[in-house]
């Protein structure tokens, strides 16, 4: 059974938590500054959302497509879950083909190291959500 | 420099190893040395304790961020030395074992067990991202994570994690401090031309880029009697360099108008063969339009993860082929032995191109090497 129920679960925890890098104050800049747009689309459930990695703000947009971003990936749901819970490693997952991308990737890549520090803020939002379905 | 042994913290976790390595903590700084814990060889790993470990350009490119290394991280791809422990499962390597320490790759997927280990579905994780695929890292500073895991060793410092896959056990009798770069540089070179060409005893080729990489290349094709073998590139030093290493002519692009022509002159109609170690796209070019119909050039140069170049499809029509190659599409467990048997006939004369340095001096060794004034820095240890 997937994690995530509807897309706005989707939007509300992985939307949110490129939201907390984007407030980030260490985070937040540096991935400002990358300058890419990044638009991942999600299966179980269908949904997509548009990353813009540019100055002064990183901009998180739920639902949003944009075909002329630079780098496009695509994932179940699940994969964006485990990722942000820091069990998922996105290199493995891109070469298995897990993780389906276009574009320059390594744009991406070099902005994992990033996110660690996101990991722990993230399960700590989806703790709720894991109680609830351990009942 | 000195190790310690394992042991248990005040937290009683268990402490690993300590060593000193060249630290990486942003992009274009200089490496620092300092003293980091490694972790304790877990299944299928060895502890090397190094000997000597080359410089490579792939090493240079990642500390100028052309690659997506998380950092701080250690570098250092082409190590050479002792194993000084090994992890659970090890029996095909013990300690004492002299190696050199290549590419990882994990030995089970299609092209692994295909003969073809330089194009492992999990190459990239494996060798770019400096942790282990669990995400685990070898090595730390403190609480800190240090990336210790580039191309499965993090080899400029005293002591790196290795595995069972990319360390590569090597006669004893060898100079075991110079045997590292037998690992990437040489091997890509020589790989191209034996594995990937398949050159054999009166083909011709011509070689693009006279550093360490061309050099191998150029070996090699001396070595199974290619001719003719021309050697290109804008450094004097470095074409009487290829001459001595068995190059039958040399082009200096600054001294002719014309490449291309001196290339008919030397060798109508073209070449069977051509290498590019440089990646420039007017010199994959050239490398292309060098060749004979029909020809096969390699480019293996890296000037960044996106290099477009234009090519002359109606050229290529002609059974003309341009094939890109890593790692000279090369098994190590295989090749480094093969490399070191036509080392000990006279035939791939490596030790020729090293140059050594204190492991202290890193960075002066890494400003030779982009200066060119050295082919093959290879840093020593105490």
């Amino acid at each position: 059974m997937a994690f995530f129920s509807s897309a706005d679960e989707v939007y509300e925890y992985v939307g949110g938590v490129f939201r907390l890098a984007a407030d980030h104050p260490d985070i937040g800049p540096k991935m400002a500054a990358a300058d890419v747009t990044l638009q991942i689309y999600y299966s179980d459930p269908d949904s997509k959302v548009t990353i813009h990695f540019t100055e002064p703000k990183l901009t998180v947009d739920d639902g949003g497509d944009d075909p002329g971003a630079d780098v496009k990936l695509f994932m179940p749901a699940d994969i964006a879950d485990k990722y942000w819970r820091g069990e998922y490693n996105l290199a493995v997952g891109l070469a298995k083909g897990q993780v389906k991308a276009k574009g320059p990737v390594n744009k991406i890549l070099k902005l994992v190291p990033l996110t660690k520090p996101l990991f722990p803020m993230y399960r700590e939002r989806v703790a709720d959500k894991d109680a609830a379905a351990a009942v | 420099m000195a190790i310690t042994e394992p042991g248990t913290d005040r937290t009683g976790k268990h402490a690993g190893w300590t060593a000193t390595a060249a630290i990486l903590e942003e992009v274009d700084a200089p490496l620092q040395l300092r003293e980091v814990a490694i972790d304790a060889p877990r299944e299928n790993e060895v502890l090397v304790r190094m000997s000597g470990v080359g410089i490579c350009h792939t090493d240079v490119s990642a500390a100028h961020g052309l690659i997506p290394l998380p950092l701080p991280a250690v570098l250092g791809h082409e190590g050479a030395g002792v194993v000084e422990a090994v992890g659970p499962g090890v029996d095909s390597l013990a300690v004492g074992d002299p190696v050199a320490l290549s590419f990882d790759h994990c030995r089970e997927c299609s092209q692994c067990s295909g003969g073809h280990p330089a194009y492992c579905e999990l190459f990239a994780p494996l060798n770019y991202f400096g942790e282990r695929m669990d995400g685990s890292v070898t090595m730390r500073r403190g609480e800190e994570e240090v990336h210790g895991n580039w191309f499965g060793q993090s080899s400029f410092a005293t002591h790196a994690i290795a595995s069972i896959n990319n360390a590569v056990k090597v006669p004893a009798d060898l100079p075991i401090e110079l045997l590292g770069p037998l690992g990437c540089g040489f091997q890509t070179g020589a790989g191209s031309v034996l594995n990937v060409l398949g050159a054999k005893s009166g083909e011709g080729i011509i070689i693009f880029g006279m550093g360490a990489v061309g050099l191998g290349a150029l070996m090699a094709a001396s070595a199974v009697g290619c001719d003719p073998i021309i050697g290109v590139d804008l450094n004097p030093d470095r074409l009487a360099l290829a001459t001595e290493l068995g190059a039958t002519a040399t082009i200096n692009p600054k001294e002719t108008d014309d490449l291309l022509w001196r290339v008919q002159e030397l060798a109508a109609p073209g070449l069977h063969y051509s290498f590019d170690a440089v990646g420039a796209p007017p010199v994959i070019r050239q490398a292309l339009e060098s060749l004979r119909s029909p020809g096969h050039c390699v480019t293996v140069g890296f000037q960044g993860l996106e290099n477009e170049i234009i090519v002359d499809q109606g050229h290529l029509l002609l059974g003309r082929r341009l094939s890109g190659v890593v790692e000279g599409d090369a098994d190590p467990q295989t090749f480094i032995p093969r490399l070191i048997e036509l080392y000990r006939d006279g035939k791939f004369p490596f030790d020729r191109l090293v140059q050594k340095f204190p492991f202290e001096q890193i960075n002066e060794a890494i400003a030779a090497a982009s200066a060119g004034s050295v082919v093959k820095p290879v840093l020593v240890f105490d």
